[in-house]
């Protein structure tokens, strides 16, 4: 029920339209300014504000605004207990108030009162349509493409020592994306009330997107010592440090989980545009430790998938936890689900034969068989655990072996992942850091047990009782390799050292008539060497060609009868290598 | 719309109209072309968002995990550090809280880690994956400079990337089925890495312990050593010496009583020595020790025994029982019949100090605070004439 006139059920045209007591001022305000015949002020269905200032020009439509503004704030004044000012005192008050900003204008808008300049301005009413402007009203600044707006505000109550800050975000179309409001019961000033939401802005920015943004504040004091990075000791000095500080401690996670500005350029520079945040990656030291830990996260009771063959370390990893049963003469062990990646099925399991696991280990680009999934079988992959409520989690270690465009690089360029899948990766093939120890996991917000519970805050709580976090060392390397052009084109003509060595094997192997796969996105060749076992294959050539090579057994009863070769070492020591083979194998 | 929308503030007038981020996108022609319909659902939020989408996976959360109480203690102490801060922005907080160090790392130190990293962009000097047991010079180092004498070789040792990663992987290599024994208060990593391991019981509220640990109540009373005629046997035994948070470091005596225990039961003593180098009599620094150990002290540690002394002196001056300080850097200060994350509270709000609360460590913490000494030395002597200030 409106609580002004007591008559009707109150919505928002009541209040600033309809209502006698917002009716009147609208009357008021008819004598001194040019603003539409109350016919026009039509309740055509719940845009109906927007319906109204569409038909208006710049001045009528601020002159509108205004007493909308004062006569909602007037409902406040009677919802909150207080007494009403008569319609004639907001009258002069919305005068008082106009004819201020045409005095600041006179001094050519660039003056600053209360910390803002003018950029507009209106005239009182001098007849229809005699509105003398010399400025625009100014566009709503666009922000650069792929960037997102974020314009902030804050109130400040000097009697109350109160404020209340919003924030909203817009995309370049303008279009809404999200806003926040919040109350503060304690506030010194109006410029701590700006700065307050100029954080507040920024924290809900960060917290849902990766984009980078622009942030408008009508706080020229603000705005200037921001770019200034004025840091000085006293409040406010403080106040812009936490302005440019995210709220960490109560939206990020704990310290183990790496530094923000790594956390950061990973999500930015290897997820762009995937909607993955920085909060939720968590920087390790390396996958295979991130393994272990999430293996400490499941616990025993679940039951998982891997590939067959696969990198040993989720295999093993689950049968310390006591996920498995006992080891066959095959080396299978119970109750792990082996999904066979051959060349006969194009290395991707035929999924419809695998029966439900908690979570699937997935790797590609594959170590070992060097086999990338295709767009298509990751969206089977997704749609595979979503149809069974299952986790993958998605090995990417060696995504920047892949060569083009074509083939996904991440999991979570797959639709419907992020509810699905945690993502590792590491940069100890693509940049050197083997020895360095360095690595990270992606888990996603959305990502959550049956009972709705979070997985993130579960793995946060793994990783700050099992591990202090990534080396500080380690991870200035780790930014570097990613935020600057200089550091990534560093790190690509690495990877294409390896790239090429892969191609020298690829054609070694191939010139000698074997069956050779992978190579093309991973440092990887995987050789048929048919009727033989792999362990022996392995032994006669170390023994004959001291070359090291890895027996395809190693890495599950499907890498029977496979050899890998790795492409890591010197150009030189490769091509020897190919050299010894190649007068051994002919 | 029949509530409020706005924050119940008065808001000065200059904060609506005069920015320009509200005013509606003007358009130029004198035809008006009709906006673009705007979503009718629009979504206001002020907290990060809940995940309001009902898609779950149908995997069970890890009972082990759910067992938790709460988060693990030191970042719960940060957010609360972080939340204060929102609260008095100006504050200058000093942390005496988590076990922190401040002082640089000597040059000497710091230019083996950068010639090392520099190495790295050579084709000589690039090493890839090393051993996991660790680089053998540095194991030999390790076994020469705190074993020597002990039979202790360099094959014994593992290099790591910290105590608390090891003790994770301690508990994953002795796996669900192991019972074990903590003094009480401790280290929170023990405790909790056994409940994510699934070693333990419930967490039963009334005692503040977990189902199935066996707690060894180290006290001002027993000389912060337990009585272990009153232990029951557990498989594994975490003994940390000298111990964070008490300060109280094993006399010789008392180690013999502990390894014959152990001895006597067939149980595995995983002994922390972390705080060995800071050790200021003659207890001993290992449990490998046998008469005649190697000294070895230095300059930073100094500064930190020096911090430590001003704190202890700070409390013993304001009337209370300082326990732990002489040979390790944290002082276990006693609040009898005070809740110790009130107190936590109250030296946080009233000197934007920060501490640790003892029943973080334990229920036997209950009633204790301890103070770490790890600071730069203004801040040690600011924070302890705030302290003054409040307890005088």
């Amino acid at each position: 029920m409106c609580q002004r006139c007591g008559c009707v059920e109150e919505d928002g045209f009541h209040a600033v339209v309809v209502c006698p007591r917002a009716a009147a001022l609208w009357d008021a305000m008819k004598e001194v300014w040019d603003i539409p015949e109350k016919e026009q002020l039509m309740h055509t269905g719940p845009e109906w504000l927007f319906d109204l200032l569409v038909t208006l020009d710049d001045d009528a439509r601020a002159r509108v605004l205004m007493i909308i503004w004062r006569n909602w704030h007037n409902r406040n004044e009677i919802i909150h207990g207080k007494k009403e000012a008569p319609s004639e005192a907001s009258r002069l008050f919305l005068q008082s108030y106009m004819n201020s900003l045409l005095l600041i204008d006179a001094n050519d808008g660039k003056d600053i009162l209360k910390g803002k300049s003018v950029i507009s301005k209106t005239m009182e009413k001098k007849g229809r349509g005699s509105c003398r402007r010399t400025h625009e009203i100014a566009q709503w600044p666009k922000p650069p493409d792929g960037w997102l707006a974020i314009s902030v505000d804050g109130s400040f109550d000097p009697v109350q020592k109160e404020a209340g800050t919003a924030a909203i975000i817009r995309d370049g179309r303008g279009d809404f994306v999200l806003a926040s409001c919040t109350f503060f019961n304690r506030c010194r000033d109006a410029l701590e009330a700006e700065t307050l939401a100029f954080r507040e802005g920024i924290g809900i920015a960060l917290a849902y997107t990766a984009q980078p943004l622009v942030i408008q504040t009508d706080c020229a004091n603000l705005a200037k010592s921001l770019k200034e990075g004025n840091m000085d000791k006293s409040h406010i000095g403080h106040l812009y440090s936490l302005a440019l500080s995210t709220p960490e401690g109560y939206q990020g996670y704990g310290p183990e989980q790496g530094q923000k500005s790594l956390r950061k350029a990973i999500a930015e520079k290897i997820y762009l545009n995937m909607g993955i945040t920085d909060t939720e990656v968590f920087i390790s030291d390396g996958a295979q430790c991130d393994i272990a830990r999430l293996q400490m996260l499941f616990g025993r009771d679940v039951t998982i998938a891997v590939q067959d063959p696969t990198f040993p370390g989720y295999v093993d990893t689950g049968v310390i936890m006591g996920q498995t049963g006992a080891a066959d003469e095959s080396g299978r062990y119970a109750g792990i689900e082996y999904m066979r990646c051959a060349p006969e099925n194009a290395f991707f399991p035929d999924l419809a034969t695998v029966p439900r696991t908690d979570v699937i280990f997935f790797c590609s680009p594959n170590n070992p068989t060097g086999h990338a999934a295709s767009r298509d079988q990751l969206r089977q992959l997704v749609d595979f655990a979503r149809g069974n409520g299952s986790i993958v989690v998605f090995d990417s270690a060696y995504s920047s072996y892949v060569s083009g465009d074509q083939l996904p690089r991440s999991i979570y360029e797959i639709p419907g992942a992020r509810e699905v899948a945690i993502e590792i990766s590491s940069f100890s093939k693509f940049a050197g850091f083997t020895g360095v120890r360095l690595g990270w996991a992606v888990v996603p917000d959305e990502l959550l047990y049956a009972d709705g519970t979070s997985v993130a805050r579960d793995f946060d709580r793994v990783v700050c009782t099992s591990f202090n976090g990534a080396s500080s060392v380690a991870q200035v390397g780790g930014l570097a390799c990613l935020e600057t052009e200089e550091g990534r084109e560093a790190v690509r003509r690495v990877v294409g050292k390896y790239k090429e060595n892969t191609r020298v094997l690829v054609d070694t192997f191939t010139a000698l008539g074997k069956e050779v796969y992978g190579g093309d996105d991973s440092p990887y060749v995987w050789v048929r060497f048919p009727g033989q076992r792999s362990w022996d294959v392995f032994g006669e050539i170390l023994e004959k060609t001291h070359v090291i090579t890895v027996p395809g057994s190693g890495f599950g009863p499907g890498g029977e009868g496979f050899i890998r070769v790795s492409a890591f070492n010197s150009r030189e020591m490769v091509v020897e290598a190919c050299a010894r083979l190649t007068s051994f194998l002919a | 719309m029949g509530t409020t929308a706005s924050p119940a503030t008065t808001a000065t007038p200059s904060s609506f109209l005069s920015s320009p981020s509200f005013s509606l996108r003007a358009s130029k022609s004198s035809h008006l072309r009709p906006t673009r319909r705007l979503p009718v659902n629009v979504r206001c939020v002020s907290s990060p968002p809940a995940a309001d989408t009902a898609y779950t996976t149908k995997v069970s959360r890890n009972a082990n995990i759910a067992k938790l109480q709460a988060g693990y203690l030191f970042p719960e102490i940060a957010r609360r550090r972080a939340a204060h801060l929102l609260k008095f922005p100006d504050a200058k907080i000093i942390s005496l809280g988590i076990g922190d160090t401040t002082e640089p790392i000597p040059e000497v130190i710091t230019n083996a880690m950068a010639e090392r990293a520099h190495a790295l962009s050579t084709v000589e000097g690039y090493s890839g994956y090393g051993a996991e047991q660790g680089e053998k010079k540095l194991r030999a180092a390790i076994a020469a400079t705190y074993y020597a004498d002990l039979g202790i070789e360099e094959t014994d040792i593992f290099v790591s990337d910290g105590a608390k990663c090891d003790i994770s992987r301690l508990q994953v290599l002795f796996g669900s089925t192991v019972t074990i024994a903590v003094q009480d208060p401790s280290y929170p990593a023990y405790v909790d890495s056994s409940v994510i391991m699934g070693q333990t019981d419930l967490y039963q509220q009334d005692v503040q312990k977990y189902g199935n640990i066996q707690y060894m109540k180290c006290s001002p009373e027993n000389g912060f050593f337990p009585d272990l005629s009153n232990v029951a046997r557990t498989d594994i035994i975490f003994f940390c010496s000298p111990n964070n948070p008490t300060g109280a470091a094993a006399s010789r005596e008392q180690l013999t009583q502990l390894v014959k225990f152990a001895k006597d039961n067939g149980s595995i003593i995983v002994y922390d020595s972390a705080y060995a180098m800071y050790i200021s009599d003659d207890s001993p620094k290992s449990i490998f020790e046998i008469p005649g150990a190697k000294e070895a002290m230095q300059d930073v540690v100094g500064f930190y025994k020096e911090n430590t002394k001003i704190i202890v002196d700070t409390f013993t001056e304001l009337g209370f029982n300082v326990y732990g300080a002489k040979n390790d850097p944290y002082v276990w200060v006693h609040f009898p019949g005070r809740n110790s994350w009130d107190v936590f509270a109250e030296i946080l709000e009233k000197a934007n100090v920060v501490t640790t609360p003892g029943s973080g460590f334990g229920p036997g913490g209950e009633g204790f605070v301890r103070v770490s000494a790890f600071g730069h030395r203004e801040n040690i002597i600011e924070a302890a004439r705030r302290l003054k200030q409040l307890y005088k």
